[in-house]
């Protein structure tokens, strides 16, 4: 083989070439992947996108998939925990140490996260070319997402950063007192209602696709919620009283406000979707992707224990205190049974609670198996924990588990979490007036929640003052509403959190109480990250 | 030993990076690549003669050339040669590792020239960017080692066999077949995970880790250190770089060779965990103490008493083949290479299994030379799933393995019986099957035309295309009691990745009388492109028979796959200079241009300048004899770091992305969302990493004894570094980066090495030490004026900011336990109980909080050495390695498992914990509670890691050749045993203290033994056969 000095050159300076092709954007790459944000944000889907991705913000494991259930449910007087992970039982019992622990860290961050995606819309969503009422509800949306995130945060921490635009590295809002805070959620709410002809928002959505969007309800029933938890009764009696008066809820069956056939119904407020979908898959802490699973979680960590050689059910990280049981076993319903809601909202030991009023078939646990007609000792809870003592001993919540339509728990349910309902609103708008003193205004409201439960009216001695009208409303609440994440407020409210009376007569009924500071425990203490990193002002005695 | 080659520099051929057959400077292999025609003189005489190593073993191979002439000639495979030289003469035999010898012919026509062993490193060719240079002239900090080393240890890659062995370069590594081990020079100039080094095979570049490629390829690794050596790399040499020179052919008879080595391998070390029944005492204490009800498992016995170390640690097989064939003609070589690997895994579960096949040849034509290096490599993972070296203490023994009761079969916990939050570490591995395969093809061809005597163009092609399968097979069933929803499915993940390399060179070389001067000037260009698709699928059913097809999934799930590009241009110079090999200097600049960053920050200027002074070469120094070589150098220089993590390998940080697939669902149908999750990080750009070196290389007595000391201190500037930012900030995935920090790394190295001949006796003995003093000078503040921070590992153990190291301890002191109600009135801890831990109040405020918090401990080892050890006699050969670190620190995850408190885990056997009537003062009372006990980054668990290892032991015999020359085709025959980490002498408590930073090998968390999985003990025979 033999290579002029030619044909080498030749080849020499070709190959050059053909190595040093020079691909003119070597060095200038767009990510072939996925819009930038200056590429998005040009068409109403896009703003409809958006809207539905400060919804899926709802779903984080630190709102309502699972820990928001702990956070109000876990720390009232109402549930409480044994479970074996210790600082998970602490804070339930107001004994938080690590001020970065996962529950209320999740909490604080995920509402960030779904505030951020409401900022990004409420400052982009403007400057499209779209379809005007369409981008009045979009932007109605994200005002009431925001809102109802806020609510929760100064609920939970008190003073928390006003964040209202998108945010960028550098981006430090400034931190709100609790007025501030509230000052902004009902701003907000007022901003997503919208003013005179031209509301943002609709009364329902036709189309099946679209339910479980903001309606105009939920935004005004949100503003009088916020109203309510600032004692301003007069302005929550209106919102509520529009609420009621629009005619489009009503009360359907009390068990349908905890299944997942039964969503989005005539009662349902707002709820938070949940489906069985992606089982399994991340639960988007990390990151959001196609496969993130959007299941709800609490029926998995608030079921009852499993027991030996049986099926997966619950962690029991959440249970309940029995004082609750006897409240609902003050009154049979008027036909002599027991309060229905009573075995919708907890499996409990009926050997353990004397009452005249004849069982039902309230013992059952997961038993899907179980006759037609109940035999005592056969099935249910006495079988299921036979010899465990301790278990046999327990109360646990049922409302919201699975056991109506399958025999074990995990974290794929599909049951959305109902926010707001209408029993809810109606016993609002009774406080609010009752508040007002005009308990005898209360009682239709009231009797509208107790007849669906089957319970005779109130009786004149209820109403006879405001004072036996409040007794009256808080019992109520209890018994339509226990496990529902309310309770807190509730206490909030009735200030019951504010004294040591108040905080005494709390311990009574839930022992963990004991450990409850005054001036400290009422909220969580703020993320140390943030307090180390935003410079933020630890909430006082943490 | 001094110019031990006539005029170094001139006939040294300056060979480019790629490709260069090794050794082309100290020993060009003459039939092969000689460019220059020369006219040979008349010969006179034929000389005959055999080449043998201390053994008596004829060497291949060897070069043999005419002293201050050009004739050569190679030896055969026995050793033979025969050349035609002029009378008089001086010959110059001449071989990789061995020391160059020269011998007078004086009228002899047969010469028996044995050559002895070269450990001293002094007079080998070392790649320096685009250029080659004889040891004695190098400037920089390059530390080598050989083939022989390389290949003595029975392990699966090169960084592992290396480590130890080279001052400055710190090696980590653990047990997991099929684990890429962490390999990082002169300490972390970075706070993103791109702080490794850049590998260069044969001139192709590589980053991230050369698991694939076997070690038994290797002709010898080369580690740049310094800035001047660094900045022919500048793009990527920040952090290092690693040349690896693999065999080639060499002219002569065909050479067939066959070594294996099998063997088995294991956890050496248990912890010596309660049983049964001690683990029921201790628990019953813990929940009594607490006031809380014992559980009914526990309270009651069961029968079950699982040994769970037991069960789980098995022995495993671990084995090479390697069949070799080279040889080549005058103008060509060629060597094919195949390789068998396997490790059956310490543990259940875990595999790794590789086959290399390799074709490296060249050839030569008149003015242009082309050679090629390929290697095509095959190799299966089976991952290790979970992390079992922490749930081995959170099991309890009242657990069983199985249980057929639960879904899947496996026992675990029951968070109300029979408490423990741990995962069946057997049912780990058994009901999932993680595999991942890998096919590579790794590669270069150059090309080489000299225009002129002194002027050449090169252009160098690479390519490295990596093909990967990855499977997740998982059967239904539970691990643990809060474990996800048990179902089956498959995830199918497909992808590949392709590198291109273009470079082109340009270098002249020419003397100028004693003026010795080389130019080189190139372009280049690198493209990554990596593609990836992944499918899903659950509802595979409960067996026994699975299809583990997507297809046959019952429940599809959503798909996944992107692809993203990220390349590089270059523009680059660089020269050397020396006058009669006396005074050296160098310098090199580089321009290089990354896609990674915005058009902004696109590209960085590097450069880098060293100079040189052989004292020994000096008039004045003719009459010193105890000193046969001085050398001082001094180099300085800035070299660049694109290497970021995150999304699409941290290709377009730059940018702000909408996250596409935000869903929800309404009325049970999912519909699309999509808004921005993640920040983006707009600033980042080039790292710069500027070093200083000083160095000086002496050899004693005609270079037996050799010493080599180099001081360091080097700087990265613009470190994109990504601080936590507040959780108010909104951010899902990876903190985003800033380019704000600065770092600094300063050390001493040093190597020492001693070689002698006694009759047939040969012995040797090198030690390297090394000190690493990181420091992060400057981690900037965030908006708020606030210091940046950046807590990582378990607890947050460790916080990397302004003042201490990266990754450094931040933990609460522990100051003893209470014994007394006395003792804790007025204490800082006034809920505390007698036999609770007592804590420093660092700041004296009256309580224990965070800011009680301190830096302690030491992350990076103030020493890390080797020793090792050679010897010879006759037959035998023996080598011992030591290696080890000293004053180090280890955060032990697994015995803050055990001592936490607040988890119902397993137990120390013999744990005598405080009570009212054992007063211990280092074990606290057990209480299942929270509270101060239970804080889990404090002190109490932070341990002394220094260690000592036996890391390798080799005995071998070379059977003589009389005996081998029975069996026919056999010409050689050595027999050896090899134990790998035969014993480590430390006090740490935990598996091994040799941690490589977290599971993952975070930087961040350098000095957490996360329940890393342990080195092994391995004990090898093996066999390498000549034919």
């Amino acid at each position: 083989m033999k290579f002029s000095k030619k044909t080498l050159l030749t080849g020499a300076t070709a190959s050059l070439l053909l190595a040093t092709g020079c691909q003119k954007d070597l060095i200038n790459q767009a990510n072939p992947n996925l819009p930038t944000t200056a590429t998005f944000w040009k068409t109403g889907d896009d703003a409809v996108r958006a809207s539905n991705a400060a919804y899926a913000g709802l779903q984080a494991v630190g709102m309502y998939r699972r820990w928001f259930s702990f956070i109000y449910d876990g720390r009232d007087d109402i549930g409480w925990s044994q479970s074996p992970y210790t600082p998970l039982r602490e804070i339930t019992g107001f004994q938080q140490t690590d001020y970065n622990f996962e529950v209320s860290y999740s909490a604080y961050r995920d509402s960030y996260r779904t505030i951020d995606r409401c900022n990004q819309i409420l400052a982009n969503v403007p400057g499209i070319q779209m379809e005007a009422q369409l981008k009045n509800r979009v932007i109605g949306e994200a005002y009431f997402l925001r809102a109802l995130t806020y609510f929760n945060l100064v609920s939970i921490f008190g003073n928390v950063p006003l964040a209202t635009q998108p945010t960028t590295i550098d981006y430090r809002p400034a931190q709100g007192t609790e007025a501030q805070v509230w000052a902004l959620v009902i701003s907000d709410l007022q901003a997503a209602i919208g003013t005179g002809a031209a509301l943002n928002l609709p009364a329902s959505y036709p189309a099946n696709s679209d339910r479980g969007r903001v309606t105009l309800g939920a935004a005004r029933a949100l503003l009088g919620k916020a109203y309510m938890q600032n004692k301003r009764w007069a302005e929550a009696q209106v919102q509520f009283a529009l609420v009621i008066g629009a005619g489009v809820y009503s009360l359907p069956a009390f068990t349908d406000n905890f299944r997942h056939t039964s969503e989005n119904n005539a009662e349902s407020i707002f709820e938070v979707q949940f489906l069985d979908v992606n089982i399994g898959g991340p639960d988007g802490q990390g990151g959001v992707d196609a496969n993130t699973a959007q299941g709800f979680q609490r029926p998995k960590f608030f079921g009852p224990p499993q027991n030996a050689g049986t099926a997966n059910l619950g962690f029991t990280d959440c249970e309940v205190r029995p004082w609750v049981i006897n409240e609902f076993l003050q009154e049979g319903t008027a036909s002599g049974q027991r309060d229905p809601r009573l075995a919708a909202t907890f499996f409990y030991n009926y050997r353990r609670f004397a009452s005249p009023l004849p069982f039902s078939a309230d013992s059952l646990v997961y038993d899907q198996s179980r006759p037609g007609s109940f035999a005592a000792g056969s099935y249910g809870f006495q079988t299921r924990y036979k010899g465990d003592n301790f278990n046999l001993g327990r109360t646990y919540w049922r409302k919201y588990q699975s056991d109506y339509y399958r025999g074990d728990e995990n974290f794929d349910s599909p049951i959305n979490f109902r926010v707001m309902r209408y029993a809810d609103v109606l016993l609002l708008q009774a406080e609010a007036l009752n508040e007002q003193n005009q308990p005898a205004a209360a009682v239709p409201f009231v009797n509208q929640v107790r007849q669906r439960a089957g319970l005779a009216v109130l009786p004149a001695s209820a109403s006879a003052s405001q004072t036996a009208m409040r007794a009256q409303l808080r019992h109520e609440r209890i018994t339509e509403l226990a496990g529902e994440g309310l309770r807190w407020f509730d206490l909030q409210r009735y200030g019951l959190l504010d004294t040591q009376t108040g905080v005494d007569e709390l311990k009574g009924r839930d022992d963990q109480f004991k450990n409850f500071a005054l001036n400290k425990s009422r909220l969580l203490p703020l993320p140390q990250q943030d307090v180390d990193l935003a410079g933020l002002k630890q909430n006082p005695g943490y | 030993m001094k110019n031990f080659l006539h005029s170094p520099g001139r006939y040294l051929l300056p060979a480019l990076v790629c490709g260069l057959p090794l050794a082309s400077g100290a020993a060009p292999l003459d039939g092969a690549f000689t460019r220059a025609a020369v006219t040979r003189p008349q010969p006179t005489q034929t000389v005959t003669g055999r080449v043998t190593d201390d053994k008596d073993e004829g060497l291949p191979g060897v070069t043999v050339r005419v002293k201050n002439g050009t004739a050569g000639a190679t030896t055969n495979a026995n050793g033979e040669f025969s050349l035609d030289v002029p009378e008089g003469t001086t010959l110059v035999f001449s071989s990789v590792g061995f020391a160059t010898k020269e011998v007078a012919v004086s009228g002899q026509t047969s010469l028996s020239v044995s050559l002895a062993t070269d450990s001293q490193q002094l007079s080998e060719a070392v790649v320096v960017g685009y250029l080659t240079q004889e040891r004695q002239n190098v400037t920089g900090s390059v530390a080598t080692i050989g083939a022989q080393e390389v290949r003595r240890a029975p392990v699966a890659t090169v960084s592992e066999a290396i480590q130890g062995r080279l001052a400055g370069v710190q090696v980590t590594t653990n047990g997991e077949p099929g684990q890429t081990p962490n390999i990082n020079i002169r300490g972390i100039g970075s706070l993103n995970s791109g702080s490794g080094p850049l590998f260069i095979i044969d001139g192709l570049w590589v980053t991230g880790g050369l698991r694939d490629f076997t070690p038994q390829d290797v002709q010898s690794v080369q580690v740049l250190k310094d800035a001047a050596s660094l900045a022919p790399y500048g793009a990527s040499g920040a952090n290092g770089v690693v040349i690896i020179t693999t065999k080639k052919g060499r002219s002569g008879t065909t050479v067939v060779n066959f070594n294996a080595y099998a063997g088995v391998q294991n956890i050496a070390k248990r912890l010596n965990l309660a049983n049964a029944a001690e683990y029921r005492a201790l628990a019953t204490q813990a929940y009594t103490n607490a006031g809380t009800a014992v559980p009914s498992g526990i309270a009651t016995p069961s029968g079950v008493d699982t040994d769970w170390q037991k069960e789980f640690f098995k022995t495993g097989v671990i084995q090479d083949y390697n069949l070799g064939f080279s040889g080549g003609g005058t103008n060509s070589n060629f060597l094919i290479s195949a390789d068998y690997f396997s490790q059956g895994g310490t543990v259940v579960g875990p595999s790794y299994e590789r086959y290399n096949l390799r074709v490296n040849s060249g050839f030569t034509q008149g003015k242009l030379r082309i050679g090629e290096n390929l290697s095509l490599t095959r190799a299966n993972q089976v991952r290790l799933n979970g992390v079992p070296f922490i749930d081995l203490v959170r099991l309890t023994p009242i657990t069983p393995v199985y249980d057929p009761a639960n879904p899947g079969g496996f026992g675990y916990g029951d968070s109300n019986n029979r408490p423990t939050f741990g995962s069946n570490v057997i049912g780990a591995q058994s009901l999932t099957n993680n595999t991942g395969v890998n096919n590579q093809l790794q590669g270069n061809i150059f090309g080489e035309f000299s225009f002129l005597p002194s002027l050449r163009y090169r252009l160098n092609l690479g390519t490295q295309f990596r093909a990967f399968h990855d499977q997740v097979r998982q059967k239904a069933g539970g691990l643990a009691p809060n474990n996800i929803t048990p179902v089956s499915g498959l995830t199918d993940a497909q992808g590949n990745e392709t590198f291109l390399l273009a470079e082109n060179t340009l270098t002249f070389d020419h003397s100028f009388g004693l003026n010795n001067v080389t130019v080189v000037g190139g372009y280049s260009e690198q493209s990554t492109r990596f593609e990836f698709t992944r499918a899903a699928a659950q509802g595979y059913g409960n067996g026994p028979a699975f299809y583990w097809a997507i297809d046959a999934g019952a429940t599809p799930l959503p798909g996944a796959g992107s692809t993203f590009n990220r390349n590089k241009r270059s523009y680059f110079g660089q020269f050397t200079y020396d006058y009669d090999g006396r005074y050296l200097l160098t310098g090199a600049y580089r321009r290089d241009y990354s896609s990674a960053f915005s058009p902004d920050n696109q590209y960085g200027d590097f450069g880098a300048g060293s100079v040189g002074w052989r004292v020994s070469k000096e008039k004045f120094f003719a009459g010193i004899t105890a000193i046969s070589d001085l050398k001082l150098r001094a180099s300085y220089g800035v070299l660049g770091n694109d290497q970021l993590n995150g999304a699409y390998g941290g290709s377009y940080l730059y940018q702000a992305f909408i996250n596409p697939s935000v869903n929800y669902n309404f009325g049970g149908v999912v519909v699309n969302g999509a808004t921005q999750t993640a920040q983006s990080s707009p600033t980042v750009g080039w790292e710069e990493r500027a070093t200083q070196n000083y160095g000086l290389d002496i050899g004693f007595l005609q270079n037996r004894l050799t010493v080599s000391a180099d001081y360091y201190v080097s700087v990265t500037r613009n470190a994109n570094v990504n601080p936590q930012i507040p959780l108010s900030v909104s951010n899902a995935g990876g903190d985003p980066f800033q380019r704000i920090g600065r770092i600094q790394n300063k050390g001493f190295e040093m190597l020492v090495g001693w070689n002698d001949t006694k009759g047939k006796f040969t012995y040797g003995i090198t030690g390297n030490l090394t000190t690493i003093k990181n420091t992060v000078l400057d981690a900037g503040a965030s908006a708020s004026g606030r210091p940046n921070l950046f807590d990582a590992g378990p607890n947050g153990a460790t916080r990397t900011e302004t003042g201490y190291e990266v990754g450094s301890f931040y933990l609460y002191q522990t100051n003893g336990i209470f014994q007394n109600t006395g003792e804790i009135t007025g204490s800082a801890q006034p809920g505390a109980k007698p036999g609770d831990v007592r804590y420093v109040d660092v700041n004296g405020d009256g309580k224990i909080d965070a800011s009680d918090r301190a830096h302690v401990g030491r992350v990076f080892p103030r020493i890390q050495y080797g020793v090792n050890l050679t010897a010879g006699y006759g037959g035998f050969d023996f080598a011992a390695f030591f290696q080890g670190v000293q004053g180090n620190s280890v955060y032990n995850s697994v015995a803050y498992w055990l001592g936490r408190g607040d988890d119902p885990v397993n137990y120390l056997a013999g744990l005598s914990p405080w009570s009212p009537t054992n007063p211990s003062t280092t074990t606290p009372r057990l209480a299942l509670q929270g509270g101060q006990n239970t804080i889990g980054n404090s002190t109490r668990y932070l341990e002394d890691g220094s260690y000592l290892r036996l890391k390798n032991l080799q005995i071998g015999y070379t059977v003589p050749k009389t005996l081998v020359s029975n069996v026919p085709g056999v010409s050689s025959l050595r027999l050896y045993l090899t134990s790998q980490n035969l014993f480590t002498a430390t006090k740490y408590s935990g598996y091994d203290p040799e941690t490589i930073g977290g599971l993952g090998g975070s930087l961040l968390t350098r000095g957490v033994d996360e329940g890393n999985y342990p080195n092994s003990r391995t004990f090898t025979i093996g066999a390498q056969l000549g034919f």
